[in-house]
């Protein structure tokens, strides 16, 4: 496989909801006979692809596709990209099923594992990401944006079987979006990526700096849990943990 | 054109890529190419046209995605897009002056089927069987079922081919570089499913290059008795100028089918990236050539779409999934508790069963319900083909319908009524079937009496079409102490089968020691015998460590084990687990277990606990204490969530003790009130609810689960007929979110009494209000205290 995955353990304990220092034995055992596990069973897909766009006030066109992205929180993310890549990655279908599986069988290890796959795909992400801002800075840009997923902010959740369909996801990747916009395999993960022109790199790195607080300022107050969310009161931002 | 006196005899033509090509000409990324066989009929009939002149045989409509899903953006209906594709096909054959056949194109509908996805079996039926029903009316010649990844939905889709049609039926699946599908099926899955179902060709397309995809097609037509199809795509495609481009030349794509075709290729075309010029290079070069004849292997296997048993090998086919003689399972059939049964399909597969023995026969339950039921949650789970053991046609009709994969049916016999009602569904569904030798007067108690009806069988069968190696001969095992001489008989007849008539055989082997002490014994080396004659699928309780050693060492021995690796690796299995349970932890408590969340010590000293006290006093004295000092810890956040979860089963193990001996005893449950849980339709995804279920279960709640993905109807149906006073709901994305609003909605119109609440990821107490919800329940502890306060 060309990309190795390492899965974080701290990262598994943050998704189980436990203390940094978390030390039951019994429970570390079980995380790491999960991530040997997993990585048996992981199918790692993926496809991405660059798209030049039109950033208009209600929202982004993405050329040559029909699909157009609704929404302030996505133009302010794209506001100074001309091009965006459209990414999509999956675990695939073992995954979901062998977590099914120990629901019926054991939910510790069922949770345990759960936890190991959403590290994974993160992961995955950042290694798609990583691999994007390489293609972009040969190319002579400054860099790119963050990740940005629907259901992030106000960008609707509708779109993503459109989403996947402009990457014909489907039939290369084998994932798909249900009649309720989930994504199945469930440990995937649709992403646009914005590319940042070199000429705005001033501007636009001084925006990066303020990243956290003004997206978190910006996106949150769109989200369900903004007043219960665990993460943003720790002053994380859950699309944007880096 | 013939069809029949053409394939498979002479190689046929099919067309190239129409997706691709499309998009070559400008299409849209995203936008749906089917629209253009109104909006733009022209440019789709002018490609036709290309592939005409190029030398094609059969046109594909320009219908892959043309099913009521996918569609549903559109303007136009299934109907009107399918009666214009095929138009536009049938046209440019006429305008060509060619006989080719239009095949109507089938592709995946763009959505995963249930349990991977939420898509059931039936809807996947009716949205393929919209297709058929208008292609057949615009007259289709084939139906081609194409680029398909999920065996499942491959089987809805030539079901409902064969079932509204009479048209010849092509089906094709993707396979990825490793043999697979994207779900995980495999080849010789496949040709048993596809072939069981009768298509007329079967085979690959898209995905590879002909030359990834030549080992593969190789593998193919080694087992498969039926026409082998090849549409590979134009190799990998590699993007330039930000535009997607396929390499392959077709001189390279030629050459691996130029291979292939002396191998028995009989169909031949192209996909992604493929254009005029590739089928114009087979055409010239092929077409009208003889099919070359395959050196089939074909075997006889039992599958699921990811793994498959060679049913002329030994195997072990586990028989605990059945009510006979065993209360406590009849109990968990009759109160709808599919996870005590999960537990002993589980336990079985684990002990090393190579296939699941299916038996739910007990009469006041819904067996055909059942079964489906059940079936649906094995293979959710489980990787394990299953054998569908039933005497009723209808339960084998419908679970060899909702079974995925190809499964074993027990059992016909030589009663001309049984045969005349179960041999057609053998035959449909291409499932293996076992026959017992006996009929309308009993057992034969001879080995001849018993031969011969075997003879009538096999006969019947193949009058109905079935192959005789599909057919599993049952000599029957009687008992010892009661027929002394038939033990020889049985083991003579399953000689005679095995050798006279070339069948495959079974036997369920511990029936051989009723009556009789220290049966193991008698077991161990009636099985031993019946292996020397030739058994195959040995029915038998796969927890017998010995009994399972008797057969690693016969395969060793018969040199079936070859090295005897298998075996070697058995009994150290064996030494590792004696060596666990003799490091037992010795001085701990049922409660300092149940704290530290020690799962596999609860049960033992749970029953030594019974020998002191009764169960009522040790769910009350040690269990509720123990779970108060860990929710207490875990409130003060000394704990988390995994390790509360882990107390939570360990305490489970105990309760499922403590059941067995109240059953045992007669006693009552020790129930505090009857809870309904459900994940909402549109949400597969449960943990959350899961372990809210298991921590309830702790405090003695009886949990009605639905699962998930639940229908409203079917939560109101459960809510009422149960008298529930306390429904749980979960929910997972602010998509299903409404669902769960619906089901409230639903659920209070006819029981105002019923309380509700609600959790999941997406929910907030101010939510749970405005859906109108009772409670909110932030986790799994204050579920426990809003049950206590439903049930004080």
């Amino acid at each position: 496989m060309e990309f190795e995955f390492k899965i974080d353990k701290s990262e598994v304990l943050r998704y189980l909801n436990t203390a940094e220092d978390f030390a039951e034995q019994s429970i570390h055992n079980l995380i790491d006979e999960a991530i040997v596990e997993l990585k048996e069973i992981i199918n790692f897909r993926y496809i991405y692809k660059k798209f030049p766009i039109e950033v208009r006030e209600s929202g982004v066109d993405i050329k040559n596709t029909t699909l157009y992205l609704k929404g302030d929180s996505i133009v302010k993310h794209l506001k100074n990209s001309p091009e965006v890549f459209l990414m999509a990655a999956t675990l695939g279908n073992q995954v979901d099923k062998r977590i099914s599986y120990y629901e019926k069988t054991s939910i510790t290890k069922s949770m345990i594992l759960d936890a190991c796959a959403a590290t994974a795909i993160e992961e995955a992400c950042d290694y798609l990401e990583e691999k994007i801002k390489k293609q972009v800075l040969a190319e002579g840009k400054k860099g790119i944006t963050f990740r940005y997923s629907p259901g992030y902010g106000d960008l609707e959740l509708e779109i993503q079987k459109e989403f996947l369909n402009v990457l014909n996801a489907p039939k290369k990747i084998g994932l798909t979006a249900s009649k309720y916009n989930l994504l199945m395999p469930a440990k995937s993960v649709t992403a646009i990526i914005g590319v940042l022109e070199k000429n705005e790199s001033q501007a636009i790195e001084e925006k990066n700096k303020g990243i956290n607080d003004s997206f978190e300022e910006k996106n949150c107050k769109y989200c369900r849990l903004y007043k219960e969310c665990e993460l943003r009161k720790e002053g994380v931002y859950c699309g944007f943990r880096k | 054109m013939d069809l029949e006196n053409r394939l498979g005899k002479k190689v046929m033509i099919f067309d190239g890529a129409m997706g691709t090509v499309l998009q070559q000409r400008g299409l849209k990324a995203g936008s749906v190419p089917e629209k253009l066989n109104i909006d733009k009929k022209e440019v789709i009939i002018d490609i036709h046209k290309s592939y005409l002149k190029a030398g094609s045989e059969i046109l594909t409509t320009n219908t892959f995605g043309a099913n009521k899903l996918k569609l549903s953006e559109i303007d136009y209906s299934v109907e009107e897009i399918i009666s214009a594709a095929v138009e536009n096909a049938k046209k440019a054959v006429d305008q060509s002056s060619s006989k080719a056949l239009v095949a109507l194109g089938i592709g995946p509908l763009g959505e995963l089927l249930e349990p991977m996805g939420s898509l059931s079996f039936d809807e996947a039926y009716s949205l393929f069987q919209h297709q058929v029903l208008q292609g057949v009316k615009s007259g289709a010649d084939i139906i081609h079922i194409e680029t398909i990844a999920d065996l499942y939905e491959a089987k809805a889709a030539v079901l409902a081919a064969k079932e509204n049609s009479d048209l010849p039926v092509f089906c094709t699946l993707t396979f990825e570089e490793d043999g697979r599908t994207f779900t995980g099926a495999n080849i010789n899955s496949m040709i048993s499913v596809l072939e069981g179902l009768g298509v007329d060709a079967l085979g690959l397309n898209c995905s590879l290059g002909p030359e990834k995809l030549e080992a593969l097609t190789e593998e193919v037509l080694r087992y498969s008795n039926t026409p082998v199809i090849l549409q590979a795509n134009a190799g990998l495609p590699v993007v330039e100028e930000g535009k997607t481009v396929f390499k392959l030349s077709p001189e390279q794509y030629f050459k691996p089918i130029a291979r292939l075709y002396e191998q028995g290729l009989a169909v031949i075309g192209g996909c992604c990236g493929t254009n005029e010029d590739f089928i114009a290079l087979m055409a010239d070069s092929l077409k009208d050539k003889p099919v070359k004849e395959t050196k089939s292997e074909s075997r006889t296997i039992a599958c699921t779409p990811s793994s498959w048993k060679d049913l002329e090998r030994i195997n072990v086919v586990g028989e605990r999934i059945n009510p006979t003689g065993k209360n406590e399972f009849k109990k968990a059939l009759r109160n709808n508790d599919l996870d005590y049964i999960i537990r002993v399909a589980v336990e079985q597969v684990e002990a090393g069963a190579d296939i699941l023995d299916v038996n739910l026969g007990l009469p006041e339950i819904n067996e055909k319900e059942m079964m489906v039921k059940l079936i649906k949650e094995l293979q959710a789970i489980l990787d394990i083909p299953l054998q569908i053991d039933s005497s009723n046609a209808s339960v084998i009709a419908e679970g060899l319908r909702y079974y995925n994969g190809t499964a074993v049916v027990n059992s016909i016999n030589g009663e001309a009524e049984v045969l005349e009602k179960i041999l057609p569904l053998i035959k449909k569904y291409g499932a293996a079937v076992i026959a017992l030798t006996m009929d309308e007067n009993g057992i034969p108690e001879t080995a001849e009496g018993r031969f011969k009806i075997a003879q009538r069988i096999v006969k019947k069968a193949e009058e109905y079409g079935i192959k005789r190696e599909k057919i599993i001969i049952d000599c029957l095992t009687l008992t010892a102490s009661a027929q002394q001489k038939g033990v020889k008989e049985t083991l003579k007849a399953l000689q005679m089968v095995k050798e006279k008539l070339n069948l495959k055989t079974t036997l369920g082997v511990s029936n051989v020691s009723f009556g009789l002490p220290a049966r193991a014994v008698l077991n161990r080396n009636f099985l031993t015998l019946a292996l020397y004659q030739g058994l195959n699928l040995a029915i038998m309780d796969p927890n017998d460590k010995e009994m399972m050693a008797n057969i690693k060492a016969f395969k060793v021995l018969a040199n079936i084990d070859k090295g005897a690796g298998e075996y070697i690796e058995f009994m150290a299995d064996i030494d590792a687990e004696q060596e666990k349970a003799g490091s037992a932890l010795e001085s701990m408590d049922l409660a300092e277990v149940i704290v530290k969340g020690i799962k596999k010590e609860a049960a033992k000293l749970t029953k030594e606990l019974l020998k002191e006290k009764d169960a009522l006093e040790i769910v009350n004295k040690d269990l509720i204490p123990a779970l108060d000092i860990v929710g207490e810890r875990y409130e003060k956040g000394e704990i988390f969530l995994p390790q509360l979860v882990q107390s939570a089963e360990t305490v489970k193990e105990a309760f499922a003790v403590l059941k067995t001996e109240m059953l045992k005893n007669g006693g009552k449950d020790i129930s505090k009130g009857k809870i309904v849980l459900a994940t909402v339709k549109g949400d597969v995804h449960d943990i959350g609810k899961n372990i809210v279920k298991t921590v309830l279960e702790n405090y003695g709640y009886k949990i009605i689960d639905l699962g998930r993905n639940v229908a409203e109807e079917e939560v109101k149906k459960a809510v009422k007929a149960n008298n529930i006073k306390l429904l749980g709901l979960s929910a997972l994305m602010t998509t299903t979110v409404k669902n769960m609003e619906k089901t409230i909605q639903i659920v209070k119109e006819e029981n105002p009494d019923c309380k509700i609440m609600v959790g999941g990821a997406v929910l907030t107490p101010d939510y749970a209000e405005m859906i109108n919800a009772d409670y909110y329940a932030k986790d799994a502890r204050e579920a426990v205290e809003i049950a206590k306060k439903i049930f004080a």
